[in-house]
């Protein structure tokens, strides 16, 4: 008598984390979209160490020029290389898109979780301050602070300067702005967690409210901050190339936005690279970071597996 | 139900036919007649004022509805000073003191509310003529300390005799309080309606340029004073008095235009479109009969084909509308679409458009469009803010920085070479520029600005200005704008021959300005556009009095300049003037104030139906002598409104 194969399996038990990594690894276009991802990184941690002083780079013979061999992705109005730029940009939208989510995720935890885990006038709080955070336009909040922060440095002189005017305003005002929807969904699950009976048994061992949040709550949003981080990620990319576009992006280096504003009216002579390599980087990366971020919301979400 | 059907049958139909009736008539500009011109603007009018014009965009709309005394003749090389709303040139003593001008008899203000209604009752509102009572007026509000009437005043502070006390006096009076315009001004007099009669401290051999600063010295009727800038309408078809504390004395409204000019402004939407209509009672005013003769590279005004409406009465175009369109990209498309008559060339296209030899090129005149050329007395600088604690103290530092900016390059690269390198700061059609020669820092050379920059290291050191020992990061204001981006890219690379951190800051027109005169600026890229033509409309720009005039916005301060400043500004033309003109020229090529950039030349397109198109290179209010084939404009399918 046969023995199916599937009985006789010894049942594996992995846990979340595991479990997720392993169903990304499974899936081919998780996998290709993450290896889009790592490539930028790669590019944006190295460009700037590989091409050095941007604020210098001109070949005022090679101006205008389609692509080459010598230059892939043609030259500017600048005689300088499309790619570079491209990689520049890359290393501009990646450390805005990073560095925005280093600000905006922990402000967007630590405001839903205090708010859904204590409750009353604190979360009366968090709720008002967040309402009327996202009845503002965002990309208008966006420009009313790059507008305040034009001639603001921090900490002058010191180690810690922070000149806001240029990417660090970029960054600080997308991560002031973008920890809505991170505060809104750990709100909610804080609220759902705090009832569990983890927390009672944590409550019953005589645990204080700021212990019980940080080490049995917060570990346990750990989810919903990586899929927020993948997703807002994207939306900073965007705002940046906005910004830039506006003029009130990054200054002393190349970025995606600033470079189609710049190429905007080369279209009507030809002149398509430049634009054409700006928007094509930027779809690129925000198409990985897209699915990526969907697949890694499947797997760590058991409830939407089978959806 | 028989009914029903064919009531519904007719109502489908009707609403079937009624769009395309609609655009029909649109399109054939019913309901608009008479010729259109269409033009654009692209920068902000801040002034509807004449005493507060002080821009090109608010000098080159508001010279179609204001007119001064004297103007320039429209045709004639080198420019020459004619009458205007004066009968004919001034009587100048023989001290060159006293300056007596007859006005024309039987010149209009535009019909306005501010003149009561008709009583033939033909018309609506009333008119009335000018008297040289308005000039007064005129000229003692450009003295009001409470107008903001920055280059207006620039140019008689100093000059008119009692002039200044009546500023002083002006301080005293509540900003609303208009009865200051009744304080008489000992140099100013008006002895019959139409003889004004002008006393000046000191000769002034300019004056007459400055005359003929088209609208900023136009006559303001006192009535728009007293009606519109002291009385608001009560919402039932009457009048009441402003509150003194809520007046506001600049005229900013269209209904409060009054002026003299051809046209009569219609609309005025800021930062989107403003119209002007013929003025049905404007003046006998005739196209001239003479032009410029042939010379070298040109075959003459006659030739041309400028003198064929010699002596016919203008204006010639019956509305003209101006949108606001920002983009250069966008106002290119306008003009392939026939939407536009007039346009210059965006840096992008210049190449497809233009040969290399500077002619336009054969399948652009194949559509029947011609270009203009012209070189206009504007130098475009980068100012240096002399009370600046970085740039105001190290004078190698502002050599170090001439020295390294490749002004050939920049004029190559972002302006396809329309213009040349600007080696002084007076333009190189004006006498001085050649005999001052180049200034010895206004020149591309990297190993000298290297040296410099040392030197600067070391003025900087010596005033405790450098950080952590290097020179702090300097901040570079410039207009927006597409092409504004590529220029600080480019200025960034000059910058950065000499180590030094450049941080551009984007500001629109307006703020630009307005940082400017606040001195809220280190450095700032910006032009000058001659006001009349002699080199001393440059050399203002640098007297120190004129810091708070408004027109030395580089702060600069120099007793020897001033000293020598004061002595030319009462000296007649002479060989002697032309001395003090070449030691001026010099000593701001040596202290280096600003950095001249170019002298643009500027390429003009426009359609064949556009005819007597001559850029005039110093006045504006031309517009008039404007003709449109509106056939040939209606054949080749421009927009006719």
């Amino acid at each position: 008598m046969k023995k199916s194969h599937e009985t006789n399996a010894t049942p594996v038990s992995r846990g979340l984390w595991a479990d997720a990594a392993l169903r990304l690894l499974r899936d081919k276009a998780a996998m290709a979209c993450f290896a889009v991802i790592i490539i930028y990184a790669a590019i944006a941690i190295g460009s700037p160490m590989v091409f050095g002083d941007w604020s210098a780079a001109h070949d005022y013979n090679h101006r205008n020029e389609s692509p080459s061999w010598q230059y892939p992705l043609g030259t500017d109005a600048l005689g300088r290389s499309v790619l570079v730029k491209v990689f520049l940009g890359a290393h501009v939208s990646m450390t805005v898109g990073f560095m925005s989510n280093v600000i905006a995720l922990p402000l967007g935890i630590l405001l839903g979780a205090l708010g859904g885990f204590f409750g009353r006038r604190i979360d009366d709080f968090v709720v008002w301050l967040y309402t009327t955070l996202a009845s503002i336009p965002g990309i208008i909040l966006l420009i009313a602070l790059k507008f305040a922060f034009a001639d603001k440095v921090l900490f002058p002189g010191s180690f810690f300067e922070l000149d806001l005017s240029g990417m660090a305003g970029v960054y600080v005002a997308l991560g002031l702005t973008s920890w809505v929807g991170t505060c809104r969904l750990v709100r909610a699950e804080t609220m759902k967690l705090k009832e569990l009976d983890f927390v009672l048994a944590a409550r019953a061992t005589g645990r204080g409210n700021l212990a019980i949040m940080f080490h049995h709550i917060v570990p346990n949003l750990m989810h919903i901050a990586i899929i927020n981080f993948s997703l807002g990620f994207v939306g900073a990319i965007g705002a940046e190339v906005i910004l830039s576009f506006l003029n009130l992006g990054v200054q002393n280096l190349p970025s995606w936005g600033k470079m189609i504003n710049e190429a905007r009216m080369d279209l009507i002579v030809g002149r398509w690279w430049e634009l054409t390599a700006a928007a094509g980087a930027t779809f690129i990366i925000v198409l990985a970071w897209n699915i990526f971020g969907d697949r890694l919301r499947d797997a760590l979400d058991p409830k939407l597996r089978n959806v | 139900m028989k009914w029903f059907y064919i009531l519904s049958t007719a109502l489908v139909a009707t609403l079937v036919a009624l769009p395309l009736f609609v655009l029909h008539t649109a399109g054939s500009g019913i309901g608009a007649p008479g010729v259109v011109y269409n033009a654009i603007y692209s920068a902000d009018v801040k002034s509807l004022d004449p005493a507060t014009c002080g821009d090109v965009t608010s000098s080159t709309i508001q010279a179609n509805f204001y007119e001064g005394l004297y103007t320039y003749h429209y045709l004639k090389r080198p420019v020459e000073v004619v009458e205007q709303l004066a009968s004919g040139m001034p009587q100048v003593s023989a001290d060159g003191l006293t300056y007596t001008i007859r006005l024309k008899k039987g010149i209009l203000y535009h019909r306005n509310p501010c003149f009561g209604k008709d009583p033939a009752g033909r018309h609506g509102w009333n008119t009335r003529t000018v008297v040289a009572q308005d000039f007064v007026l005129s000229l003692k509000r450009v003295a009001d300390y409470h107008v903001n009437t920055g280059l207006a005043w620039a140019f008689l502070a100093d000059r008119i005799v009692g002039l200044d006390a009546y500023r002083e006096k002006t301080r005293q009076f509540r900003i609303g309080d208009f009865s200051r315009y009744d304080i008489p001004v000992e140099g100013i007099a008006a002895p019959d309606s139409f003889t004004l009669v002008l006393r000046l401290t000191a000769p002034f051999p300019q004056f007459i340029y400055v005359l003929a600063m088209n609208n900023v010295y136009a006559p303001v009727p006192r009535e728009v004073v007293d009606y519109h800038l002291s009385t608001t309408s009560d919402g039932r078809g009457g009048r009441v008095s402003i509150p003194v504390q809520d007046r506001v004395p600049e005229i900013m409204e269209q209904e409060q235009v009054v002026g003299t000019g051809p046209y009569i402004l219609t609309t005025f939407k800021r930062k989107w479109s403003i119209a002007m209509e013929r003025n049905p009672e404007y003046r006998e005013d005739f196209y001239p009969a003479e032009g410029e003769g042939p010379s070298a590279g040109y075959e003459g005004d006659k030739a041309a084909g400028l003198l064929a409406d010699a002596g016919r009465r203008v204006p010639f175009v019956d509305r003209i509308n101006f949108r606001y369109v920002e983009e250069e990209y966008a106002t290119w498309m306008l003009f392939l679409s026939k939407q536009v008559d007039v346009t210059g060339i965006p840096v992008e296209t210049f190449q497809a458009v233009i040969t290399p030899g500077k002619e336009l090129t054969d399948s652009w005149k194949k559509k029947r469009i011609s270009l203009s050329r012209t070189s206009d007395p504007v130098i475009y600088w980068i100012a240096f803010n002399m009370e600046d604690p970085v740039l105001g103290k190290s004078k190698s530092l502002r050599q170090a920085i001439s020295l390294c900016y490749d002004a050939e390059n920049e004029i190559r690269i972002l302006s396809n070479g329309r213009g040349i390198r600007a080696v002084n700061v007076v333009p190189s059609s004006f006498a001085g520029h050649t005999e001052a020669g180049p200034g010895p820092y206004f020149r591309f050379d990297t190993a000298a600005a290297l040296r410099k920059i040392e030197d600067a290291k070391k003025e900087l050191a010596a005033a405790g200005l450098l950080v952590n020992g290097k020179i702090p990061e300097l901040k570079f204001d410039m207009s927006d704008g597409p092409m504004n981006l590529r220029m600080a890219d480019f200025a960034r690379q000059q910058f950065a021959r000499l180590g030094l951190r450049l941080k551009c800051i984007f500001n629109d027109w307006p703020t630009l300005q307005r940082k400017v005169q606040n001195k809220q600026i280190q450095m700032y890229y910006m032009g000058w556009a001659a006001d009349y033509p002699d080199a001393e409309d440059f050399l203002q720009l640098f007297y120190s009095k004129n810091i708070d005039k408004g027109t030395n916005n580089s702060n600069y301060r120099n007793p020897e300049f001033d000293s020598l400043y004061e002595a030319i500004r009462v000296m007649p033309d002479s060989p002697q003037r032309m001395a003090l003109y070449v030691r001026m020229i010099r000593l701001i090529s040596e202290d280096c104030p600003l950095m001249p950039i170019y002298e643009p030349e500027n390429f003009t397109l426009y359609y064949d139906w556009m005819l007597n198109i001559k850029q005039h290179p110093i006045g504006y209010g031309y517009l008039k002598y404007r003709r449109i084939d509106a056939r040939l404009r209606h054949a080749l399918g421009g927009s006719e409104g």
